[in-house]
C-alpha cells in the first residue's frame, strides 16, 4: 500500500515531466564513462529533435568517440576541418607516442584540436545547456569527461544605418540584436582598459545574457551598484527585449516620461558612457539602455556635437520649439479660439472665424476629433506594408485633411495646426520623449477646452512639477537646469562650442570630471597662427611664436 | 482607491464648476471695427443723456464650399442707433445683429465735430475707461461731418478690407506725420494730466473731386486736399482737444511741426518740399527726418518761464527741378541749409506761437519738462503751466539741419548743354 500510494502522490505533482525539469534534475550528474549510457541520457531529454545530431568516430583510429550537436545551432565547416579531421587522422607528432586514455583530453586540448575554445565538462545538465547554446560536445568512449567547443554560429543580419534615429553627419552602424557584435561596436571605439562589461543571465526560460557596460573610474560607483542590484532582482521568464529591463528598473513606473534612454546607435552610447552613464545590452535586442538620464538629453542628438558648435545649437533651438509645439500648440490654438480672441491679430480673428462658420463644434471638440484622427493615422501608417505605405499615407493625410474641411468637420487653419503638430512632434530625436508630449497634449487640450489660457498654464506647471520631482538613478531630471550646474548649462539650450565645455556634467557625479587636458586651450589662437604663417618671416614680432608652436601641433 | 475615487471626483466638481462654460466661439462674435459717436438729432443733450452709435462690424469671408461670395454690404454691416451711451448700444443692437457685438478689436472711435465741440464728449468717451473690451490703443478720430456718415462713405480701395484700412491708413499717416496718434490712452493720460493739449486725427469725407486751391503739400485740412477720384474719405491734419474738449485745427503742416517738437511721436517718413533758395520758381523735395530726439529745456525765472529747444533734423534731398547741382557745391549746400533752418523756425515759431495765443496751452506734451522742476505735484499744481506760464513763456528755437544725402543719382543733368 504504502508503495502505491507513495507513487501516486510522485505522478500527482508534477503534471508534466518537461525536458528542463529532467535536466534540473540531472543537475550536478557527472557524465558516465561509457559512451551508449550518456548517448542514453541524451536523447531521453533532447531525443525528439530533428536537429540533434550524433555523430560516432573514431579518435585517431582507435577511441570510439561521439560529437553531439545541434546542427541548426553550429558552424558546420569548422566542425569538419577544425575538430573533426584534426581528431581523426593522428598527426604526425603524436605517431608512435603512448596514448593512455587518462591522458587523451589533455592532449586532445592542448596538442590535436585547431580550435580556440575548447574545454573540459563533466556534468550532464551543463553539457545540455552548452549544447543548446550551439557549443559541440565530444564523448569519449571509457572517459568521464567530455570536451565542449564553441562553435556556435547563428544566423545574423549586417550592421546597418540605424532606423529609428538617423542622421545626416555622423557614423552609420547601429546596433543589432547579437549581444556579442554590439559589445564589439563599443570595444571598437572604447579601446581603453576601463571599459568594463560585466554579464549576467536574466530569464528563466530565455536565459538572455545581460551586459552591463560602464567606463570605470568615470562612471559613478553607486550608480553601478545600483545597476546590479536592480537587475539582479528581477525574476521573469522572458527577457526578450531591453525595454523589458527598462520597465523593471526604472524609478517612477506611472510617470509619462522615459527615466531611461534606449538608443541604436553605438556612438551614442559611447558618448554616454563617457559622460559616466551606464550602458545595459541585451542579447536579442538592437538597443541599448542608458541610465541615468536627464530631460534634456532626449531632444540631443550625436549630430549636435559632430557639426559645428553653431549649426548644432540652431538645430536644436528649432528642436526645443518643436517639442514646445508638440505639447501646447493645439491648446493655445483651442484657448485663443474659444476665450480669447482679442489676443489674435484682427485679420486671422475674421479669417477663423470665416472659416469656422461651417463647423457646428466648439473649437476643442474640433481639436479632438482632429488629433484623434491624426493619431490612428499615425498608427496605422506604422503597420502598413511597406508597399503601400507610401501611397496610403498621402491619402489619409491629403484626402482625410482635404474632405474634413469641406465635409464640415473643421476649418482649414485647424488642419494646418494639428499638421504642424504631428511634424513637431517626430523632431524631437527620441521616440519615447516625444511620445510622453504627445500623451500629455490631450489633457491639457481639455484643460484649454474648460478653462482656457489658465487652464494652459496650470497643465504645464504640473507637468512642469512632475518633471522636477522625478529622479533617473538619483539624478533629478531636470539637470542641469535645476538644481543648476554651470558646466551643464553650456549644453542645454545652446551647444557650446567643445573647446568651451572642459568638464564632464556634474549632475552624473563622475568620478573623473575632466574632458580637455590641463593644458592651456589654444582653439582661438589658430587664426593668429595661419595669418603669420601666410605673412611670411618678415613679422618679426611673431616669428617666435609661430615656429615653437606649429611645430609642436601640426607636424 | 478610496483616495483616488476622491481625487476624481473633486477634479470632476473642480471642471464642472470652475470651468468656463458660457464662453463665445469665435464665430459666435460680430467684431466691431469701427465705432462711431454723434449728436442725436431731436434730442437735447443738456437734458437727457443720448448718443448715436454707429457700428462698422469685420464681415468674415465664409470658407463654405457652396455658400454665396459675400460682398461687403454697407446697408448690413452698418448700422446706428441711438443709445445712452455706446456700451448700452451693445446690446440694443442685437436686436437685429445676429451675434454677440465685441469691441475687443475695435480700431478707431470716430466722432463728429459737432459732438468733439461739447463737454458731452469726454463723459461718453469715458465708458471707454471702464469698458474691458475697448483696447486704449484704438485711435480717436474727429471727423468735419456726422461720423456715421464718415463710416458709411468710407470705400477702401477693392481687397482691401475695413479693419486693414484703418489699420493702415492710420499706420501710414501716422508715420507721414500728416496726422497724429491719437489713442484713447493718450487722450486720457493728457486729460487727467490737466496740462498739455491732445491732438486727434482729422478725418473728413471730401467731394470725389477736389481741386481749385492748391497750396503747399502738406498745408491743408482734412477734406480740401486737392484729389480726383479714389476714396472719398481722408484724414489729414488735427483736432486739438483742451481738457477733454475740442477747441480748434490744425493743418497738416502745422500736426507735422508739433509732431517734430513733441518728443513722444514717432513720426519716421516725411516729405517736405522747400522753396529753393537759387532759382524761386522751383521747390525742392526732402525728406526730413528727426536726428534724435528734440531738445526740451524750460528754465524757471521769475514771471514766465524760458523754454530753449533744439531740433536736430536730418535731409535728404529728393529732387531739385531747378537742376541747382547741390550735391557737388558745399557752398550751395550751405545756402540751402540756411534756407530750410530759416523755413521750418518760422513755420514752427508761428505754430507756437498760434498755441500761445489761440489754445493757451501747447500740444508738445512740454509739460514732461517742465515737471521735474517742482519738488512736489501740489507746487507744480499751484504754479499753474497751463494757463499762467506757457502762454506766456519765450520759446527760442533752433533747428539743427545736416543734409545727409542727395538721392540715388547726385549729379544734375546739365540742361545748357542738353538745350543746346
Amino acid at each position: 500500500m504504502s508503495f502505491f500510494r507513495k507513487k501516486k502522490r510522485t505522478v500527482k505533482k508534477p503534471q508534466l515531466l518537461t525536458p528542463s525539469k529532467l535536466v534540473s534534475q540531472k543537475e550536478n550528474t557527472p557524465t558516465s564513462s561509457s559512451l551508449t549510457e550518456t548517448e542514453k541520457q541524451i536523447k531521453d531529454i533532447l531525443g525528439n529533435n530533428e536537429d540533434l545530431k550524433i555523430k560516432h568516430f573514431k579518435i585517431f583510429g582507435q577511441f570510439s568517440a561521439a560529437c553531439v550537436y545541434f546542427s541548426s545551432l553550429v558552424d558546420k565547416d569548422s566542425l569538419n576541418k577544425d575538430i573533426l579531421k584534426s581528431l581523426m587522422y593522428e598527426p604526425d607528432h603524436l605517431m608512435g607516442k603512448e596514448k593512455p586514455l587518462t591522458q587523451l583530453i589533455d592532449m586532445i586540448l592542448t596538442e590535436t584540436i585547431y580550435h580556440s575554445e575548447a574545454k573540459v565538462g563533466d556534468s550532464i545538465d551543463q553539457l545540455i545547456q552548452l549544447m543548446l547554446r550551439g557549443e559541440t560536445v565530444i564523448f569519449i568512449d571509457g572517459i568521464k569527461e567530455a570536451i565542449h567547443i564553441g562553435t556556435r554560429k547563428v544566423e545574423k543580419r549586417a550592421i546597418d544605418q540605424p532606423q529609428t534615429e538617423q542622421v545626416i553627419l555622423g557614423p552609420r552602424e547601429g546596433f543589432i540584436e547579437s549581444i556579442a557584435t554590439n559589445i564589439a561596436l563599443l570595444r571598437y571605439r572604447l579601446p581603453t582598459p576601463d571599459f568594463q562589461v560585466k554579464t549576467m543571465k536574466i530569464g528563466r526560460l530565455t536565459k538572455s545574457t545581460v551586459a552591463i557596460c560602464y567606463l570605470k573610474g568615470i562612471a559613478n560607483e553607486t550608480v553601478i551598484k545600483e545597476v546590479e542590484k536592480r537587475l539582479s532582482e528581477i525574476d521573469i521568464d522572458a527577457i526578450l527585449d531591453v525595454g523589458y529591463l527598462e520597465q523593471f528598473i526604472e524609478d517612477n513606473p506611472f510617470s509619462p516620461f522615459p527615466q531611461t534612454q534606449s538608443t541604436e546607435r553605438p556612438d551614442k552610447t559611447v558618448a554616454n558612457l563617457i559622460e559616466g552613464r551606464v550602458a545595459i545590452l541585451v542579447d536579442g535586442s538592437p538597443f541599448s539602455l542608458l541610465v541615468p538620464v536627464v530631460f534634456n538629453q532626449f531632444y540631443q542628438t550625436t549630430e549636435d556635437y559632430s557639426s559645428r558648435f553653431l549649426m548644432g545649437s540652431f538645430v536644436r533651438l528649432a528642436r526645443i520649439l518643436a517639442l514646445v509645439f508638440s505639447l501646447i500648440f493645439p491648446s493655445l490654438y483651442v484657448s485663443l479660439i474659444s476665450f480669447n480672441p482679442e489676443l489674435l491679430p484682427t485679420e486671422f480673428a475674421v479669417a477663423v472665424a470665416g472659416g469656422r462658420a461651417g463647423v457646428p463644434y466648439p473649437a476643442v471638440i474640433e481639436v479632438l476629433i482632429i488629433e484623434v484622427s491624426m493619431e490612428i493615422l499615425r498608427e496605422a501608417t506604422v503597420r502598413l506594408p511597406k508597399q503601400v505605405g507610401g501611397a496610403l499615407s498621402i491619402v489619409g493625410v491629403l484626402v482625410i485633411g482635404q474632405a474634413a474641411v469641406e465635409a464640415g468637420l473643421s476649418s482649414p487653419i485647424t488642419v494646418v495646426v494639428i499638421a504642424l503638430t504631428t511634424i513637431g512632434s517626430f523632431a524631437t530625436p527620441t521616440y519615447t520623449a516625444a511620445f510622453a508630449l504627445r500623451m500629455l497634449r490631450f489633457p491639457i487640450m481639455i484643460l484649454a477646452g474648460i478653462f482656457g489660457l489658465y487652464g494652459v498654464m496650470v497643465g504645464v506647471i504640473f507637468i512642469f512639477n512632475h518633471m522636477l520631482s522625478l529622479k533617473s538613478f538619483g539624478v533629478p531630471y531636470m539637470a542641469p537646469v535645476s538644481p543648476s550646474d554651470y558646466e551643464g548649462m553650456k549644453d542645454v539650450v545652446v551647444r557650446s562650442p567643445l573647446w568651451w565645455m572642459p568638464k564632464r556634467p556634474d549632475f552624473l557625479h563622475p568620478s573623473n570630471q575632466s574632458r580637455l587636458s590641463e593644458n592651456e586651450n589654444k582653439m582661438l589662437e589658430h587664426s593668429k597662427l595661419g595669418n603669420d604663417q601666410r605673412e611670411g618671416t618678415t613679422d618679426g614680432g611673431s616669428e617666435g611664436n609661430n615656429s615653437t608652436s606649429s611645430h609642436n601641433d601640426l607636424n | 482607491m478610496r483616495a483616488i475615487k476622491l481625487l476624481l471626483l473633486c477634479m470632476g466638481i473642480v471642471c464642472l464648476l470652475a470651468g468656463c462654460w458660457d464662453r463665445k466661439e469665435l464665430e459666435q462674435m460680430s467684431y466691431t471695427i469701427a465705432i462711431g459717436l454723434d449728436i442725436p438729432d431731436h434730442i437735447d443733450l443738456n437734458e437727457k443723456q443720448a448718443v448715436d452709435v454707429t457700428f462698422q462690424f469685420a464681415n468674415p469671408k465664409l470658407n463654405i464650399k457652396g455658400a454665396p461670395g459675400q460682398e461687403e454690404d454697407p446697408e448690413r454691416n452698418i448700422v446706428t442707433l441711438t443709445a445712452p451711451d455706446f456700451v448700452t448700444a451693445k446690446n440694443m443692437a442685437n436686436s437685429f445683429v445676429t451675434r454677440q457685438i465685441s469691441f475687443s478689436h475695435a480700431k478707431v472711435i470716430v466722432v463728429s465735430e459737432e459732438l468733439a465741440r461739447t463737454d458731452h464728449f469726454y463723459r461718453f468717451i469715458g465708458s471707454a475707461l471702464k469698458e474691458r473690451e475697448v483696447r486704449r490703443e484704438t485711435n480717436i478720430i474727429v471727423t468735419n461731418e456726422k461720423a456715421s456718415e464718415f463710416i458709411k462713405k468710407n470705400k477702401p480701395e477693392s481687397q482691401i478690407r475695413v479693419h486693414k484700412f484703418y489699420q493702415f491708413i492710420i499706420d501710414r499717416s501716422i508715420e507721414t506725420g500728416l496726422v497724429p496718434e491719437s489713442t484713447i490712452n493718450r487722450l486720457l493720460a493728457i486729460t487727467d494730466g490737466d496740462a498739455d493739449l491732445f491732438l486727434a486725427m482729422n478725418g473728413s469725407v471730401g467731394k470725389k473731386n477736389n481741386g481749385d486751391t492748391f497750396k503747399e503739400e502738406d498745408q491743408y485740412l482734412a477734406g480740401s486736399v486737392p484729389k480726383k477720384g479714389g476714396n472719398m474719405v481722408q484724414l489729414i491734419g488735427s483736432a486739438v482737444f483742451k481738457e477733454g474738449k475740442m477747441i480748434g485745427k490744425l493743418t497738416g503742416e502745422e500736426t507735422r511741426g508739433a509732431l517734430l517738437l513733441d518728443n513722444t511721436s514717432r513720426i519716421e517718413d516725411m516729405y517736405v518740399s522747400y522753396q529753393d533758395p537759387l532759382n524761386e520758381k522751383y521747390m525742392v523735395a526732402c525728406r526730413v527726418k528727426k536726428k534724435t530726439a528734440t531738445k526740451v529745456k524750460v528754465k524757471l525765472r521769475k514771471g514766465p518761464p524760458l523754454i530753449n529747444v533744439t531740433v536736430p533734423i536730418e535731409i535728404e534731398v529728393l529732387s531739385t527741378p531747378s537742376m541747382e547741382n547741390y550735391a557737388e557745391d558745399l557752398a550751395k549746400q550751405s545756402i540751402l541749409k540756411k534756407k530750410i533752418e530759416s523755413e521750418l523756425k518760422e513755420n514752427l515759431v508761428a505754430l507756437v506761437k498760434r498755441t500761445q495765443e489761440e489754445f493757451k496751452s501747447e500740444p508738445f506734451y512740454w509739460s514732461l519738462y517742465a515737471r521735474p522742476l517742482f519738488s512736489s505735484t501740489k507746487e507744480y499744481e499751484k504754479w499753474d503751466w497751463t494757463n499762467k506760464n506757457y502762454p506766456f513763456a519765450t520759446v527760442n528755437i533752433k533747428i539743427d539741419v545736416e543734409i545727409v544725402g542727395f538721392g540715388k543719382q547726385m549729379k544734375e543733368s546739365e540742361m545748357e548743354k542738353v538745350r543746346d
